[in-house]
């Protein structure tokens, strides 16, 4: 189910927080255990069959992780090897779905064979709970894990709001959390501030996001046609699309985690107002960046084997972290790219090096913008046929700016603005992803605001005017972009 | 972590919460509005004068009205096609002999998506004959199939109780978007507006529950004004896919529109279903737009593929015959004159009025009771053996048009003139 359906809005998240008001009366694990089973709901409404598998990898973790327990009470020692078990039969799971394609096309590259691909779906979520989960086990092994509630485990893992595409939520946050809920209505002042960031994060989505998606997709679709104007102007589209989309979805995914009471970590503060590229993933996708430092980084050695290895292991992290959002190519490239990035910026800061910030905030925005036309690729052909575009001088006219145009039929969002039809505002498409783009490094971003809000008349009113619009403008067929992932 | 201690209790939340129930019953009764009016068809809400009774706005949601309302009529008569069939083919024709029968063409479709509807539509059980129309726009094998994919997911089949838990979620969310989305909101805003104004709508003013498009307009509608648009849009290339805008029967990356019909005459004959190929007509001006766009040797070859798959054993036992009723005769070379609607035989260029449509479905199911009941020369059985001489036929037909009817030939040309200096130019709409 994804947050921006009607069915979600309107029959889904009423009857789940009906029933959990109701059963938050009880001091008992009614509140809980309607909230595993309406997330249960959540996730096999889209295909049944996944429920297998997400209830085996639970079965299998969380048995693991009691074992795993047991054997570093006995001995430290002996939790190694059960730990290294269980981090394999996991990764093998989401290497079996994700990357076995993969797999297969680089040994038939390389060995010159012709294996078939099995073209397998690739089952929600799996990314993020096997994360989640490798995660809670290696903390269990490090003796950072004192409950091992199967209750809470269960709504840990499942829980619908940060299920499909996180924030990657971390048990030590939450826990403590699930195991307060019981006997407790959370606070209306929460719940108010959880409605808003919701609406915030449901506009970001439908009208801005769902918006810009229509030039990137265009733009992307014909990527062999496109002159320097249509090259910028797609990969800067689709720069403002990604942020918009995910960050919708995660300020979506904690306002309504607050209506439950439950607070999520935080996963976005306006990435693209960095001005070096480190900066950028302390903004950008933080739960995912604070898991690849703890649980990958840090693993590897981090930066106490040397400054050879610590470029080496900043490097790996990142390469992995592409991997990890998908199977090809293009995201191993936008990986590695980052990774280098990031190498390149720790030998120019270790040297006492500094740029100014305009420079290093062009520098920074510029090189995730790049960097974005690859990850958006289908292939490694299609980024390349953007970059030749974006790079043909020859191509330039004057008057492309003006006329380019985002195709507007049947889009809300466009119709209601009506720019194409404005004076001086040409095609009426470039104006718009101005204003997104001013938004982005100009605007309060929603954590300010949620962090300021107080239950005003007037703060009431916005919601329901972004939450009406929002309503109106849905798109079917418009999912988010990390559900993918 | 957001510290929730600022936040003033009481009063102040109760207002807010006061604001959100408030501004969430604005959206229900907006819902609630939408559904009244029922502009698709979804609701089988009744239908009030003046407020609701024409359904002017259906366009948008035909694919899915159809596709619900298929299975209510439980149809033993079918006809499957695009706009041009959609309109004119009326399932209440006294030929149908009362029997429930559905128009089940839907605007813009490409083979491929009117044999999903076929096999919608087979699904119920009860469809014994199906009327298929062809017409040349929609056999492009390049039209992007992508936009339907809405219709694909409406008319989807089996897959078991899965399939059945993927029809139903998607009723549900279908259910609440036709109530609330964008384009319902505005078409049933729409709706309202257009009841007293007539001809609001276009040149189709109402979708009927047995799937058929309406058009009772007034008389003294300018009529010369909706054939020039349509010759305009398809000289300008505005009906074919960007950014080539090109055309063909076979994209020659393995799509054939002409075996996608046979994909469909297959599912027919397996399903014992009886099945007409009609060859839509249009009028005479529009075979001239077709002679520009160096499309006609294309709707020549179209006719030898359909004759050809019709010959095909395979196909023997289906009783399936193909009805011509494209080119030049005594309805498609009726002047157009300009002032007021003069016509009574097509809408437009290229969409048969119910007139037409009534003297079609008598020429095809009338038998003996047709002679003498229409012209002589509007449809004819296309077969191997007369194909080649239809289609020389059509050359000297053509030449007898264009010495009768020069005013309409230079119109028609000088149309092509402007819309290939725009196509050069490539920059804004042609002029109307």
């Amino acid at each position: 189910m994804l947050f921006n359906s009607y069915t979600f809005l309107f029959v889904f998240l009423p009857l789940c927080l009906a029933g959990f008001w109701l059963a938050s009366r009880s001091a008992g694990r009614a509140a809980r255990g309607w909230l595993v089973f309406m997330s249960i709901v959540f996730y096999v409404w889209w295909e049944p069959v996944y429920l297998l598998l997400l209830a085996a990898s639970i079965a299998m973790n969380y048995t693991g992780a009691r074992v795993l327990a047991r054997a570093r009470a006995a001995s430290p020692a002996r939790s190694g090897p059960v730990l290294a078990a269980l981090v394999v039969a996991n990764l093998l799971l989401l290497g079996y779905f994700k990357y076995l394609d993969f797999g297969i096309s680089i040994v038939n590259l390389v060995a010159g064979t012709a294996m078939p691909l099995h073209h397998l779906v690739l089952p929600l979520a799996i990314s993020f709970y096997t994360l989640l989960q490798i995660a809670f086990l290696c903390d269990i092994h490090d003796g950072k894990v004192v409950d091992l509630d199967l209750g809470n485990y269960l709504l840990f893992v499942t829980f619908f709001p940060h299920m499909i595409a996180g924030p990657i939520i971390h048990h030590s946050e939450m826990m403590p959390q699930f195991r307060a809920l019981a006997g407790r209505r959370p606070p209306a002042a929460i719940v108010a501030r959880g409605t808003y960031l919701f609406s915030i994060g449901l506009f970001k989505k439908v009208c801005l996001a769902d918006t810009l998606a229509r030039a990137s997709d265009a733009g992307f679709a014909r990527a062999d046609t496109l002159d320097i104007t249509g090259g910028w102007l797609t990969a800067l589209a689709y720069t403002l699309q990604l942020y918009f989309d995910f960050s919708g979805y995660s300020d979506m995914a904690i306002g309504l985690a607050m209506m439950f009471g439950i607070v999520f970590p935080l996963n976005f503060d306006s990435p693209y107002r960095a001005c070096d590229i480190r900066d950028f993933w302390r903004r950008w996708h933080m739960t995912l960046s604070r898991f690849l430092r703890d649980y990958v980084y840090v693993t590897l050695g981090g930066n106490r084997e040397g400054a050879l290895r610590t470029y080496r292991n900043l490097f790996l992290t990142f390469v992995v972290g592409g991997i990890w959002h998908g199977a090809g190519w293009p995201f191993v490239i936008w990986g590695a790219m980052h990774g280098a990035a990031l190498c390149v910026h720790r030998a120019w800061s270790e040297r006492g090096l500094r740029l100014p910030a305009p420079l290093g905030w062009l520098a920074t925005f510029l090189f995730v913008m790049l960097a974005l036309v690859m990850f958006r690729s289908p292939t490694v052909d299609v980024a390349v046929a953007v970059y030749r575009a974006m790079l043909d001088v020859g191509s330039f006219d004057a008057g492309a700016l003006g006329a380019w145009r985002i195709d507007a039929a049947g889009s809300p969002v466009l119709g209601w603005l009506n720019l194409a039809d404005r004076p001086g505002l040409g095609g009426g498409g470039w104006p718009f992803v101005a204003a997104c783009l001013a938004l982005c490094v100009f605007g309060r971003n929603s954590n300010t605001l949620a962090r300021n809000f107080e239950p005003t008349l007037a703060r009431g009113l916005a919601c329901v005017l972004l939450f009406g619009l929002s309503v109106v403008a849905i798109e079917t067929e418009s999912r988010f972009i990390y559900f993918q992932f | 972590m957001p510290d929730h201690s600022n936040i003033p209790r009481g009063a102040a939340t109760r207002r807010f919460f006061g604001v959100i129930v408030a501004g969430l019953f604005a959206v229900l009764a907006l819902g609630a509005s939408v559904v009244a009016v029922d502009p698709y068809l979804h609701y089988d809400s009744p239908r009030i004068e003046g407020f609701n009774r024409w359904k002017t706005r259906f366009f948008y949601g035909q694919y899915d009205s159809k596709a619900r309302l298929v299975h209510a009529v439980r149809p033993r008569h079918l006809v499957i096609g695009s706009s041009t069939a959609a309109g004119s083919l009326r399932p209440d024709h006294p030929l149908f002999n009362g029997e429930p029968a559905f128009n089940y063409a839907l605007a813009g479709s490409t083979p491929h998506l009117q044999g999903m509807a076929l096999a919608h539509a087979l699904e119920g059980g009860t469809v014994r004959s199906v009327i298929i129309g062809v017409d040349l726009f929609s056999y492009n094998a390049f039209m992007d199939q992508r936009a339907f994919r809405q219709f694909e997911l409406a008319v989807e089949q089996g897959g078991g109780w899965r399939g059945h838990w993927r029809r139903w979620r998607r009723e549900l969310e279908t259910s609440i978007a036709e109530a609330l989305g964008y384009e319902a909101v505005a078409d049933a805003l729409g709706t309202v507006r257009d009841q007293g104004r007539p001809g609001a709508g276009g040149i189709y003013r109402d979708i009927r529950a047995d799937g058929y498009w309406q058009n009772p307009r007034p008389a003294g509608m300018a009529q010369l004004p909706l054939f020039t648009t349509i010759e305009r849009q398809y000289l300008s290339g505005g009906w074919f896919p960007e950014p080539e805008r090109r055309y063909a029967l076979d994209d020659g990356r393995g799509r054939s529109t002409p075996d996608e019909l046979g994909a469909m005459l297959e599912r027919a004959s397996a399903a014992g279903v009886d099945v007409t190929i009609a060859i839509m007509p249009f009028h005479a001006r529009f075979a001239e737009a077709m002679h520009e766009a160096g499309l006609w040797d294309d709707f020549d070859e179209l006719k030898r593929r359909i004759v050809a798959l019709a010959a095909e054993p395979r196909f023997a036992r289906s009783g399936l015959r193909v009805w011509d009723f494209s080119g030049y005769h005594a309805l498609s070379m009726d002047a157009v004159k300009g002032a007021t609607r003069d016509t009574p035989w097509f809408e437009d260029s290229i969409h048969p009025t119910e007139a037409t449509g009534d003297r079609l479905l008598l020429r095809m199911r009338g038998g003996a009771a047709a002679e003498g009941r229409g012209p002589a020369d509007f449809g004819r059985l296309l077969d191997a053996a007369h194909l080649d001489a239809g289609l020389a036929a059509a050359v000297a037909q053509r030449a007898q048009y264009q010495a009768q009817h020069p005013a309409d030939v230079e119109q028609v040309r000088l149309i092509a003139r402007q819309t290939a200096a725009w196509r050069e130019g490539a920059r804004g709409a042609p002029a109307d």
